[in-house]
């Protein structure tokens, strides 16, 4: 029960911290920081506890289901926390990094008018996401999906004076809509055939909905894949695959710490965490799989790719981070569901620490995002300069950095498997990535300084920037390696995802131990991909050849293709909304105006307030009618009786 | 004297009271409130006794008088109300300067009517505590002298309550002359040997019937239940806040009481009948009230019709039968008395200039300088829609679920249609709280903490509904 | 002897006579009160027939206390009509009709 009283605490500490903030009447930024960051940070040292707890002892599952919210007739919806080696280690992921950038925040939201209210929004958007590690059944996981899709929609717009905000935060909203339908059905379609939410029933009738099918008019499909499908409807619009994938880089226009916290390391990584969490279904459908993988493929590589044409700096990271998450859909799809959450947790570390660089080196170039009028920042800012090379390895996979462990056995994993085309994409994919993370890094820290930026005596910021970078630094060298024999592959996953023989049979025949996974990869083509990589970039932006301007040049139409995303952006921010104005005019003025507006809504509401002061009338005042209508009462229900 | 046992709560209420009222000449004009808190004492004593009893394993029971955990419940559930009632009337007679010690009187005597007429399981005992609570009822409406609406809400609510009380009487008589028998148990086995059909026209059916239908009127006038609510308005409107928000809660509560009881034990085997009945007097109850409500421009007679809408719903619950369809309207009755007594004490905390609130109209701009008693309103307001999560979602929710599942679909959807048509004349009240020019005249008194402190309970219990169903499970298990 | 049939048919005429003297009488409102008394009447008629026909003391002694209650309720009813005339100056049934609508 202790652990369940740890949850409760980690879960509801974040929550408190929020309402205490919103009753909070003295307003000054340092005592609304501490209360914010003392609530984080009992969640954390919870979490800590609960994550070493379950590094020596994985193997139970504790699932307290005992607070039911609400109960009419055989409809039972309770409230439980599921407390296992997943949730415990995603709870980990999202307190460490939540502490770290609510440190962050009180330096980079330093002055800022409407600090108490983005201290609210965060803390209340870590309760989320904590509602959802979790929750034991599919509403809690519903409730939280749509808690985290609003603290992310106010967030984004948290500057809600920038049209530019509002504009991606609205979008941000309509696309995880789409996916939320797709999730409603999914849950609704479960709670139709099982009448009932709890996951641990759901997989219990597992077996059964196997032989289930559902007609639509002529046509029968099996039940399972068509609940996973629209299960990962939802999780793709969370976690950003193509096709729901372009709301993701225009949620930049919120402050840079959101995007480190929300756009990186947690609420995107919420649809990988709900397939994983469900591995017994997806387990149980099998083309389903298959297409997770394509669209995995699909995204890691090709928005790589767009990440490469981008000068934002903040876009550039984005893109990456959809490609990221398009390598754990990929594991996801092979069915390696625990490849998937230790690439999504090293992934988080070294993906907040690339944005919090990013938010530091913005904050030093007065706003300025474009890595173009960027430069010589090395030796204005040497902190950011060693723990933006840190993230930067770590994300390219450098043997030993964390990064590489996760990503490299994603990859390999295709070799061990014998499916080559994957594989070479997905390398391919190594190999933009390294060009557009150097890119960033030759650009801003070398060269000329562009927008001449002094160097002080002083470090480069207050200790509240520079602390959370070298905290989230240390976790993205040494965490992959860390978790890698002693959780990854000892089991620790066992427990709560059903691919542990997988795993097995991978780490005795392929990896054998982190050491040897280590040596071995400098002989592999992954590393070759990465080299390769990185000495081009090194040519191309730090060399600064001519290269770039001529091959921008001879390229130019095939790189506006691929700035607009083959087409995505053209189809979001054009076509689509287009089709709908157009649609949405007509249903405006032809059916809602003209008939619904006029005719049954005002037209209905005119009649019956028309009718309400003729009808009270009746209420006249005087006693003798007032017995009046007594006895017609009376005597109607008497003949009512007396012919019955 | 064993018996007396039954009656210790009522007895020392009574007693307590003698003492209040001599005790009373004797207190000098500024000592006056030493009164009101002596009863307040005395209420929160018999609180903590009646919630004692909860815990009492085997409590034998008395043929003439009721003393099972469900009216505990009851009890427990309006001792407790009273206490905030009798909060808010003491904050308000005090801020208009028209406090005297007898307003508490009469409203405990009405509560002690309550609690007798809850427990009876005698025809005689059940007319005796009508009578105790609508004679202070009467007395009570007629509390403010000098004004002419005051006086004439009591002189209605006197000739066509007298007339509701000889309603109750005839049916009562006729029951008695058919069965032989006052006490519940022993008509409810005569009637049920009777064993009667639709077509039977003997003389003793027709006459059980005829007295039904007086007795469920007489219930109707009381509970407010259209044709027979021509009073509630009028009556709302004419009384002084605290009074409307005493009358529009707890007699609700007995009343309904009295009618789960009478069907579930007398009436329970001429269920054909009385459901019809009932369900003749929901659809015309929630039409009238919905309706009527959406042109008034009186907060206190918009809801007071609302009541009558609401009053429809908890009757369409009892409609669909004791197995779940008591319970959904139980849950309706508590969640709609919580949150009318929740908004009357906020309207009887706010001030317009010298007098007290009236107009919807007045509440303009609320939210501008008090947000925090604008959110109050509100909550409470949404509640009363019906938008989860808050209490009344649920409780109209469980209503017409349970219409839903005794088969009566037609009627579920009239239900969800009347509900929409209802939201109108709440949403109209937030509409003018905030969105509506600020009203300067407004000014609500220094201390509202127990209403905050209420209004959040509510919400929380609205958060966790399923507390309050377990609580009402259990009550309706042991009626 | 005569049948219980007729007395009912008393006391059933009683009570409607007294209805329509609530909703008839449009000028004083002392009649009402007249009328309700009517109707009490008729009730305490119909327990005593039936006590006296079923043999039962519980009858009578119910209209004891309907008697009682009725005393008292009539004090009240009299008390409301004198705090209305007060700030009235008339108990006319058709100048009662000021809250409405």
């Amino acid at each position: 029960m202790s652990l369940g009283i740890s949850a409760l605490i980690i879960l509801l500490s974040p929550l408190v911290g929020a309402l205490v903030l919103i009753f909070y009447k003295d307003k000054s930024e340092i005592k609304s920081s501490v209360i914010a960051n003392i609530s984080i940070f009992i969640s954390f040292i919870f979490s800590l506890m609960l994550f070493i707890i379950f590094l020596f002892n994985s193997s139970t599952t504790y699932n307290y289901s005992n607070l039911v919210w609400f109960e009419s007739n055989n409809l039972i919806f309770t409230f439980g926390l599921l407390v296992d080696s997943l949730s415990v280690i995603m709870s980990f992921i999202v307190t460490f990094i939540s502490m770290f950038v609510h440190i962050y925040s009180i330096g980079y939201m330093k002055n800022d008018k409407s600090f108490n209210r983005f201290l609210i929004y965060t803390n209340f958007f870590t309760f989320s996401m904590l509602v959802i590690i979790f929750s034991n059944n599919f509403l809690q996981l519903f409730i939280g999906w749509e808690l985290v899709g609003l603290s992310s929609y106010l967030l984004i717009g948290f500057w809600y004076k920038k049209p530019t905000a509002i504009y991606a935060n609205m979008k941000a909203f309509l696309v995880n809509r789409v996916g939320d339908i797709g999730l409603l059905l999914g849950v609704i379609l479960i709670f139709i055939n099982i009448s009932s939410l709890d996951y641990m029933r759901f997989f219990d009738s597992l077996p059964d909905l196997s032989n289930t099918s559902i007609s639509l008019g002529s046509l029968s499909f099996d039940l399972l894949p068509i609940i996973a499908l629209l299960l990962f409807t939802g999780a793709a619009a969370k976690s950003a695959q193509i096709p729901l994938h372009f709301w993701l880089p225009d949620s930049m226009e919120g402050p840079t710490p959101i995007s480190a916290l929300i756009h990186a390391a947690t609420m995107v990584t919420a649809g990988i965490f709900m397939v994983a969490r469900l591995s017994p279904l997806y387990d149980l459908s099998a083309y389903v799989l298959d297409i997770i993988l394509f669209i995995g493929v699909l995204t890691a590589f090709l928005m790589g790719l767009v990440a490469l044409v981008q000068t934002d700096i903040k876009r550039i990271i984005a893109y990456s981070t959809i490609s990221q998450l398009g390598y754990m859909t990929v594991s996801l799809g092979a069915s390696y569901y625990s490849f998937a959450i230790f690439h999504l947790l090293t992934h988080a570390f070294f993906k907040a620490l690339l944005f919090l660089c990013a938010g530091s080196i913005i904050l030093k170039c007065h706003h300025e995002q474009s890595i173009e009028k960027m430069g010589g920042l090395r030796e204005v800012m040497p902190y950011t300069y060693y723990t933006y090379l840190v993230g930067a390895l770590s994300l390219v996979g450098f043997p030993m950095f964390s990064g590489f462990f996760s990503k490299d056995l994603i990859i390999d994993l295709f070799k061990f498997h014998g499916d080559y085309l994957t594989y070479t994409i997905l390398i391919s994919g190594i190999f933009v990535t390294t060009i557009y993370t150097f890119k960033i890094f030759f650009k801003v820290f070398f060269g000329p300084n562009k927008l001449k930026i002094k160097k002080t005596d002083q470090i480069e910021h207050s200790d509240v920037i520079i602390i959370p970078l070298l905290g989230l630094a240390v976790p993205s060298i040494v965490i992959g390696f860390a978790l890698f024999d002693s959780a990854l592959f000892n089991d620790f996953f066992k427990s709560s995802i059903t691919d542990s023989g997988r795993l097995e049979t991978i780490y005795n025949d392929f990896v054998r131990s982190s050491l040897s996974f280590t040596l071995h990869s400098f002989l592999t083509f992954n590393f070759l991909a990465l080299v390769s990589g990185l000495i081009l970039s090194y040519i191309l932006y730090y060399k600064n050849y001519q290269i770039p301007k001529n091959v921008t040049q001879k390229l130019e139409s095939i790189i506006i293709y691929v700035k607009r995303e083959y087409g995505f952006t053209h189809l979001s921010d054009v076509f689509f909304p287009r089709i709908f104005n157009n649609l949405s005019n007509m249903l405006w003025k032809k059916t809602d105006v003209a008939f619904l507006d006029n005719f049954i809504v005002n037209g209905i509401a005119n009649r019956i307030r028309i009718f309400s002061s003729s009808l009270r009338l009746i209420q006249t005042g005087y006693i003798y009618h007032y017995a009046f209508t007594m006895i017609i009462g009376l005597l109607i229900l008497l003949l009512f009786f007396y012919n019955f | 004297m064993s018996y007396l046992f039954y009656f210790l709560p009522e007895i020392f209420i009574l007693s307590v009271l003698s003492f209040v009222i001599v005790l009373d000449l004797f207190l000098k004009e500024s000592k006056k409130n030493i009164s009101y808190y002596i009863l307040q004492i005395s209420l929160i004593i018999v609180f903590l006794y009646l919630f004692s009893l909860l815990f009492q394993k085997n409590i034998s029971n008395y043929e003439l008088y009721d003393i099972s955990n469900f009216t505990n419940l009851f009890k427990i559930f309006t001792v407790l109300l009273s206490i905030i009632i009798f909060y808010y009337s003491y904050s308000y007679l005090q801020r208009f300067k028209i406090y005297k010690s007898e307003y508490f009187i009469i409203l405990i005597f009405g509560l002690l009517g309550m609690m007798i007429m809850v427990s009876a399981n005698h025809l005689l005992i059940l007319y005796l505590g009508i009578e105790l609570l609508s004679l202070s009822l009467y007395t009570i409406i007629a509390y403010n002298r000098t004004s002419v609406r005051s006086s004439e809400a009591a002189v209605k609510y006197y000739i066509l309550g007298a007339m509701s009380s000889g309603f109750l009487l005839f049916g009562i008589s006729l029951l008695y002359g058919i069965t032989g028998s006052l006490l519940y148990d022993e008509i409810s086995s005569v009637i049920e040997s009777m064993n009667f059909n639709n077509q039977d026209f003997s003389t003793h059916s027709i006459g059980l019937i005829f007295s039904l239908i007086f007795i469920l009127i007489s219930i109707a006038f009381k509970f407010g239940a259209a044709p027979f609510h021509m009073w509630i308005p009028d009556v709302y409107e004419g009384s002084l806040t605290p009074t409307t928000l005493m009358i529009s809660t707890l007699p609700k509560v007995a009343i309904f009481v009295i009618l789960i009881k009478l069907t579930s034990s007398i009436f329970a085997s001429l269920e054909i009948y009385w459901s019809e009945m009932i369900l003749i007097l929901a659809v015309i109850s929630v039409l009238i009230g919905n309706i009527i409500a959406i042109s008034q421009t009186n907060i206190k007679r918009m809801l007071a019709y609302s009541t009558i809408a609401n009053v429809g719903f908890i009757l369409l619950g009892i409609y669909t039968g004791p197995e779940n369809g008591y319970e959904a309207a139980l849950f309706y009755t508590i969640t709609y008395t919580l949150f009318t007594a929740a908004v009357f004490g906020l309207i009887s905390e706010i001030n317009i200039g010298d007098s007290s609130l009236e107009k919807i109209d007045d509440l303009g701009g609320l939210n501008q300088k008090f947000p925090l008693m604008a959110v109050m309103i509100l909550i409470v307001m949404l509640s009363m829609i019906g938008i989860p999560p808050m209490l009344g979602f649920y409780a109209k929710f469980y209503v017409i679920q349970s219409l839903v599942l005794s088969g009566s679909t037609v009627l579920a959807i009239f239900a969800v249609i009347m509900t929409v048509i209802g939201s109108f004349y709440y949403l109209r009240v937030i509409k003018v709280i905030y969105f509506d020019d600020e009203n300067t005249s407004i000014s609500p008194s220094l201390y509202h903490l127990i209403s905050y402190v209420f209004v959040l309970t509510l919400f929380l219990l609205g958060i966790f509904p399923n507390l309050l169903s377990t609580i009402i499970s259990f009550a309706i298990g042991n009626l | 002897m005569i049948p219980v049939s007729y007395y009912l048919f008393i006391s059933s005429l009683l009570f409607s006579i007294s209805l329509a003297g609530i909703f008839l009488n449009r000028k004083n409102i002392l009649i009402m009160l007249m009328s309700l008394e009517l109707m009490f009447l008729s009730i305490n008629f119909n327990f005593i027939i039936f006590g006296n026909y079923l043999n039962d003391i519980a009858g009578q002694i119910f209209v004891f206390f309907i008697l009682t209650v009725i005393a008292a309720e009539s004090a009240i009813g009299l008390a409301i009509i004198i705090v209305l005339y007060r700030v009235r100056n008339s108990i006319n049934v058709d100048d009662i009709g000021g809250l409405k609508g």
